[in-house]
């Protein structure tokens, strides 16, 4: 019987370079939650409570303007849905496990923790599925909180033109190199590209904030059409 | 709208997402053909094309989306150099540390002397 306490070691360990890309990822949270004037206690409080690096830059990112909690709802919808599919499928090896704790432990599930505690799950029967994820789990929800602070610390205290165009630049580094993962399945990638030239082209026509809702509502609906129509056509 | 609603109604939400799979869906399964899951996860993926555009092109506080100038060609550039290699080797964190360097270099050779 495999110990708790080494399996939760070991999900430590396997946690790192994890670790080290949410380091670079929350200081650029934190360096955008200064620029975009957050106190230094909500962005704190927005990662603690979040935990979700591209739900908490589009938050962020419209802390300026008049949001309706309509709009809040619908853009935690649609880039957090994922979580519900994730959380099935993680939740399926923690069975053991009082549903409480179970509860508790998905607080802090974030989709880098699922992917290498599902990799491990997967390989190795012989851990503790659970103490290992804890392992994954707090290494990297501790680096994060402790990013963000530092970021906006940074920020706050060297306001240099140089450092602020780089810092800018982690997370959209980070999520192409996410994106270029899915290669070579074409959807994703297609999705993602389109996501990306809509803000422009909607922008010339509307204020900049539908464009971020309208533009992947619409991209979503335009490719299950598509889909549906292929699907449509193989029968014919 | 108040920051602590925003960043309050976006966690019980995200959360509420995480809790359903063991609260509820034990009794019943979610197909993976069902079209509500492909549509979220086609426009998460344009969502996450959007952020990218946003925090490295666009300027939410302006109402010119387009601002075209050397910096954000020698961005464009890096996106499209990070994608490309990314392609061909599969490794997340060296891709990443390796396009942040090219970056951080050429801003600085170009804009930063």
């Amino acid at each position: 019987m495999v110990s708790t306490l080494s399996s939760t070691k070991e999900g430590i360990r396997d946690s790192l370079p994890n670790c080290v890309a949410l380091f670079f990822i929350f200081i650029s949270v934190g360096n955008l939650c200064n620029t975009q004037h957050m106190s230094f206690f909500a962005s704190i409080l927005m990662t603690l409570l979040i935990f979700a690096a591209p739900l908490q830059v589009v938050l962020i990112q419209s802390v300026q303007h008049d949001i309706l909690l309509s709009t809040v709802l619908f853009t935690t919808l649609i880039i957090n849905f994922r979580f519900l599919i994730i959380s099935s499928t993680i939740s399926s090896y923690f069975n053991k496990q009082p549903l409480f704790i179970q509860m508790l432990a998905l607080f802090i599930l974030s989709l880098s923790t699922f992917t290498v505690a599902y990799m491990k799950f997967t390989n190795d029967k012989h851990t503790d599925h659970f103490y290992y994820f804890i392992g994954v789990a707090s290494a990297t929800y501790i680096i994060a909180v402790l990013s963000t602070g530092l970021g906006y610390f940074i920020t706050a205290q060297f306001h240099g033109y140089y450092i602020e165009h780089i810092l800018a630049m982690i997370i959209p580094i980070y999520f192409t190199v996410l994106t270029a993962m899915n290669w070579p399945k074409l959807t994703p990638v297609i999705a993602t590209l389109l996501g990306f030239i809509s803000i422009p082209l909607i922008g010339l026509i509307l204020p900049d904030k539908y464009g971020l809702l309208l533009g992947p509502v619409v991209i979503g609906i335009v490719f299950i059409l598509i889909e549906k129509s292929a699907l449509v056509e193989q029968h014919e | 709208m108040n920051n602590y609603l925003i960043i309050l109604t976006a966690a019980v939400t995200s959360y509420s997402l995480k809790l359903i799979p063991v609260l509820f869906l034990n009794k019943f399964q979610l197909s993976k053909d069902n079209s509500i899951l492909k549509f979220f996860n086609y426009a998460a993926y344009a969502m996450i094309g959007s952020i990218i555009y946003i925090i490295s092109l666009g300027n939410m506080n302006q109402t010119d989306t387009f601002v075209i100038n050397y910096i954000s060609v020698l961005k464009i550039f890096i996106i499209l150099l990070t994608f490309l290699i990314s392609c061909r080797t599969k490794k997340t964190l060296t891709n990443f540390s390796i396009s942040l360097m090219i970056y951080a270099v050429l801003f600085y050779w170009f804009f930063s002397r």
